[in-house]
């Protein structure tokens, strides 16, 4: 397997992007470079001899080696495991940047980027400014869970654009009600509704991995997608990536659910000056779609709290954080006294008045 | 001989007072008077038992009655009448109520006398004779009497107890909403669909009808049956001078 690392046009030293410069930097000697300077494509810096570094692991059917591969660092030369699904990390040992290419390359290869925006400490400053407005997490929580990990990793995802053509009928009331001395009139005028036209929906975004944390990632939706890039290897520099592992049509079920969900409520929330909306038939069909392969800035922590791990994500490029939050007990029991209480004094008024 | 005659014509006037009503003159505990024959046997002991029971706890006089004959009178003098001429009441104000199940003019008439006047009031009884009525129309005679009987208890001694825990229940069902609410927020928030459709997408309607079908009008009654404690007792003075309040519902 071919690696790759960027290297300073100056000095040698590895290249790291910088969210706050949307630059590329040095940090040996200091340097910014631009995503043009750094160059179209990868200096492979390391172009490992083949026989030597596909070194696919032998013990065929072992779970842990169809999961895993080993690759040489570019920069110690030290033989480095990662996992199947790995597509940008750091070398264990020297700690530099490695991009295990193949993963993103030909077919693999991403339509586009959104570069990382906010750096580790923004998104630990996101992140603690989220907590702060959560009354009811646990008091301890923020001095006592550990923080035992914390990463930018760009996650891999498919967007679709697409035009869907939607029909729509449906049967519609109006209801008009006025009194005269104590009879109560109700005035009912039915309408039947037809609504037909075409449907454009942006940025529907799936993600395309298929593991436990696609919670968080599908959480810290929604990226902005104009300030997406062409995609480079060069931004994933000084991340974690991930390469997608679910293909286009693995997402086209889940994709005309979507659509038809979606255009439903477009073509409905054309139908105006009802009291009720009852839909008798309705069929759309997705005329053209356009799927693209992007990967999206996320920083993932990891926290352990009273034995428990707490997985939270920062959105790389907007900041809106998501995750599972411990509830404080005694705050929940102060909400359910008070709203208990409330309601309880509202009912017996209400109750008094009748009474 | 002229003081005999005198005392066994008092007796011929009032025993016609009383036949003039149809009744047998009772035994003063009997307080369900069955005209109709709308009651089995067993109904009439258990009325009468209940009738006992709300008596002592609302310090009122209840009486039920049933005819199928008014001879011509109203629902609201033959209650009154009712009332007045066999004696019922407690205290000197004579404080109690009347029940009249009228299948002449197909009424349930409620009649007040005396402290009754004030606790019920018109809008209360309209509510309660509204509530035995509609029981009277599908012929369940004896469970009118049963809802009068239970909403005469609970005008005169409401079930405070009962109030505050069904207030208490409705308090606890809204806590325990609030709670879920946050809980389901701080756990499963992310996992919601986040797509912002009104953001993402645009509209390009081809076609688009509103043709109008039909029309209809409903209309409903709507007696004043929330038994509110606003409104007044109006009185009338019944034929023995006495003042009585009291409303009905056909059925």
């Amino acid at each position: 397997m071919s690696v790759v690392s960027f290297k300073c046009k100056n000095c040698g030293g590895e290249l790291l992007f910088d969210p706050d410069t949307q630059k590329f930097h040095c940090e040996y000697c200091d340097s910014y470079f631009t995503r043009e300077e750094v160059g179209e494509e990868p200096q492979e810096t390391t172009e490992e001899p083949a026989a030597a570094t596909e070194t696919e692991p032998q013990p065929e059917g072992d779970e842990f080696y169809d999961n895993v591969v080993e690759y040489i660092c570019p920069s110690c030369g030290a033989q480095v495991i990662a996992e199947a699904s790995t597509a940008a990390t750091w070398c264990y040992y020297c700690h530099n940047p490695v991009v295990l290419s193949p993963r993103l390359s030909n077919e693999l290869k991403p339509d586009k980027v959104i570069p990382f925006v906010l750096d580790k400490e923004s998104a630990a400053k996101a992140f603690d400014d989220w907590k702060k407005k959560k009354w009811f997490l646990k008091p301890g929580f923020s001095q006592e869970a550990r923080l035992e990990k914390m990463a930018g990793v760009y996650y891999p995802y498919w967007k679709l654009d697409c035009t869907a053509h939607g029909y729509l009928r449906a049967h519609a009331e109006k209801i008009r009600i006025w009194r005269n001395g104590n009879t109560e009139y109700t005035e009912t005028s039915v309408y039947q509704v037809m609504r037909e036209g075409e449907v454009d929906l942006d940025n529907i975004t799936f993600t395309a991995i298929n593991r436990e944390d696609i919670d968080l990632t599908q959480g810290v939706y929604p990226f902005d997608y104009t300030k997406a890039v062409k995609f480079s290897m060069a931004y994933l520099s000084g991340f974690l990536a991930e390469r997608r592992m679910t293909e286009q049509k693995d997402m086209e079920p889940r994709a005309q659910e979507k659509i038809n969900q979606y255009t439903q409520q477009c073509l409905q929330s054309t139908i105006r000056g009802y009291d009720h909306v009852h839909v008798e038939e309705y069929h759309a069909q997705a005329e053209r779609e356009k799927w693209e392969y992007m990967l999206l800035p996320a920083w993932v922590m990891t926290y352990q709290y009273h034995g428990d791990t707490y997985y939270y994500a920062v959105n790389g490029q907007t900041g809106k954080v998501c995750g599972r939050l411990p509830l404080s007990k005694a705050r929940l029991a102060i909400l359910f006294g008070g709203v208990t209480a409330a309601v309880a004094a509202v009912a017996a008024l209400i109750g008094g008045i009748f009474l | 001989m002229k003081k005999k005659v005198t005392i066994s014509l008092c007796v011929v006037v009032l025993l016609c007072v009383m036949l003039s009503f149809g009744s047998v003159f009772a035994a003063s505990s009997q307080r369900v008077y069955d005209q109709a024959g709308l009651f089995t046997a067993e109904e009439v002991t258990e009325l009468e038992k209940r009738v006992a029971g709300h008596r002592e706890s609302t310090n009122l006089d209840i009486v039920i009655v049933t005819t199928d004959n008014t001879m011509g009178k109203t629902s609201r003098d033959y209650a009154d009448d009712f009332y007045d001429y066999n004696g019922f009441g407690v205290g000197d104000d004579h404080s109690g109520v009347l029940l009249l199940i009228d299948m002449d003019n197909r009424m349930a008439y409620m009649s007040t006398t005396g402290k009754a006047i004030q606790i019920f009031t018109d809008d209360t009884i309209q509510a309660i004779t509204d509530r035995v009525a509609s029981n009277l129309g599908n012929r369940a005679y004896a469970k009118g009497v049963r809802v009068f009987l239970d909403e005469v208890e609970d005008c005169v001694n409401p079930n405070i107890w009962g109030m505050v825990l069904g207030c208490l229940i409705i308090g606890i069902v809204g806590g325990a909403i609030a709670v879920a609410s946050v809980w389901y927020k701080y756990t499963h928030g992310h996992k919601a669909d986040q797509y912002e459709l009104s953001e993402n997408s645009s509209i390009y309607l081809a076609g688009r009808e509103d043709v109008f079908l039909r029309r209809y009008v409903t209309s409903r009654n709507i007696s004043s049956n929330n038994n509110s404690g606003g409104g007044g007792s109006s009185t009338h003075t019944s034929s023995s001078g006495t003042s009585h309040g009291g409303g009905g519902s056909s059925f």
